[in-house]
């Protein structure tokens, strides 16, 4: 059996997950990054994507991340996430209506909206259209 | 002395209001618990931001940290401050003790180098009338508190200081100890005072890990001082709330009770009218009878 580790998720506004795993898959902030147990101290940025656990008990669990931290200590894994969903919470027809809206935002860019803000939008529209479909 | 009618629907009156302060002392004694739960599941959110944003201190304690949310300004001239209030009456002292506090705060800066930002309705009507400038307002939800409201008033806060409109900005917000208890409370919010957040963390533990950083200790930090202060904010409205549910749970109970003597004491008096009806109208009758023998 595969050496396990802690790993919680957080969020500011609740606890996610708090479970043993054996690996987790995280998007960070310039890549994907996968973390197993005996993984070096590590503090990273997080991007948006996909994050993918595997559980002790063999399952297999699937979030949408945007935005956040990771802290991998000796002990355990602690995910500092803006938002963090899981893939059956997704509400697919919400994240359409937000992708079309920020889409709109896009094509109608002037000085008054943050570019940046608005690809990160189009970003996580994506990523939790693409988990909510894959589920 | 007032009639009976008179007496009877006072009586009335009272049972009608008791009725109401009832059913709003339960409706904030549901919606308190549930303010408290979000309280404390915003807990562990916060004291690992703080265990990072240690661990952040001591991998960057040898270098000079230089970062816009920590550049102190002496003197500090231009104030900020963000003032959590209530946005609906009835929760006995609340209001009046967040704005009060509020106004001791000001107290030192002249007007116009006071930038205010107001949450909740009854601190924005307050300060209509008061020559400070409001530069933003807001109102909390209730019932639903989403981060992205802190996040939305972090925003605006911190461009005020980038840009130097206010120099220094305080956070005045009622602290929730418990249902009882509440206490109307200032924290510096910017500068972030490195002291606090940086080093609060304690010496490292022992076999204190040395930290890898991706992409790099600094571009970490930067990303979480604007973080820290969205979270900090976040708990002082989620504070605030708790704080107004359990002031507003107090008040109604006291104003039930006080309710329920009023009502006793009408039905006495309601009683002793009744009683002095009947001795008079007997008197009258033994009257009438002596006379016509």
């Amino acid at each position: 059996m595969a050496a396990t580790f802690a790993l919680d998720i957080v969020t500011p506004e609740k606890t996610v997950l708090s479970d043993t795993v054996t690996s987790v898959q995280l998007p960070a902030a310039d890549g994907s990054l996968g973390i197993l147990a005996g993984h070096a101290p590590l503090l990273a940025e997080l991007g948006v994507g996909e994050c993918i656990v595997k559980t002790s008990a063999g399952g297999e669990e699937v979030y949408a991340l945007a935005g956040g931290f990771v802290e991998v200590s000796r002990e355990r894994v602690t995910i500092l996430a803006d938002t963090a969903e899981h893939a059956s919470e997704i509400d697919l027809t919400r994240a359409e209506e937000a992708l079309n809206r920020a889409r709109e935002m896009f094509t109608r860019l002037d000085g008054t909206v943050n570019q940046d803000e608005v690809n990160a939008a189009i970003q996580r529209a994506q990523t939790r259209i693409r988990i909510a479909r894959g589920s | 002395m007032p009639t009976m009618r008179q007496i009877r629907s006072r009586i009335r009156t009272s049972k009608n209001i008791q009725q109401i302060t009832k059913a709003m002392k339960m409706v904030a004694a549901a919606r308190l618990k549930k303010a408290q739960e979000r309280v404390q599941s915003a807990r562990p959110y916060s004291e690992k931001m703080h265990d990072v944003m240690g661990s952040l201190g001591r991998a960057l304690s040898g270098t000079q940290i230089k970062h816009p949310l920590l550049e102190v300004r002496d003197p500090a001239v231009r104030v900020g401050v963000l003032t959590v209030t209530a946005d609906r009456g009835l929760c006995g002292s609340y209001a009046t003790n967040i704005l009060k506090k509020t106004t001791e705060v000001l107290a030192p800066y002249a007007p116009e180098n006071v930038r205010l930002i107001v949450v909740g309705r009854k601190g924005i009507t307050f300060f209509r009338r008061r020559p400070y400038p409001v530069v933003g307002e807001y109102s909390a939800n209730m019932t639903g508190l989403a981060f992205s409201e802190a996040q939305e008033i972090g925003r605006q806060v911190r461009e005020l200081y980038v840009s130097g409109e206010i120099d220094v900005l305080y956070l005045v917000y009622t602290r929730f100890f418990s249902a009882l208890t509440q206490r109307p409370t200032v924290v510096q919010l910017l500068p972030i005072t490195p002291e606090e957040s940086l080093e609060g963390a304690g010496p490292a533990e022992a076999g204190s890990e040395d930290y890898l950083f991706e992409p790099s200790a600094e571009s970490i930090l930067g990303r979480l001082l604007p973080r820290y202060v969205d979270t900090l904010i976040y708990q002082a409205l989620s504070d605030a709330i708790a704080s107004e549910h359990g002031s507003r749970m107090t008040a109604m109970s006291s104003a039930t009770d006080n309710a329920g003597k009023m009502i006793s004491g009408l039905t006495l008096s309601l009683n002793r009218a009744r009683q002095a009806n009947i001795t008079k109208e007997i008197a009258e009758i033994v009257g009438g009878a002596e006379a016509l023998k």
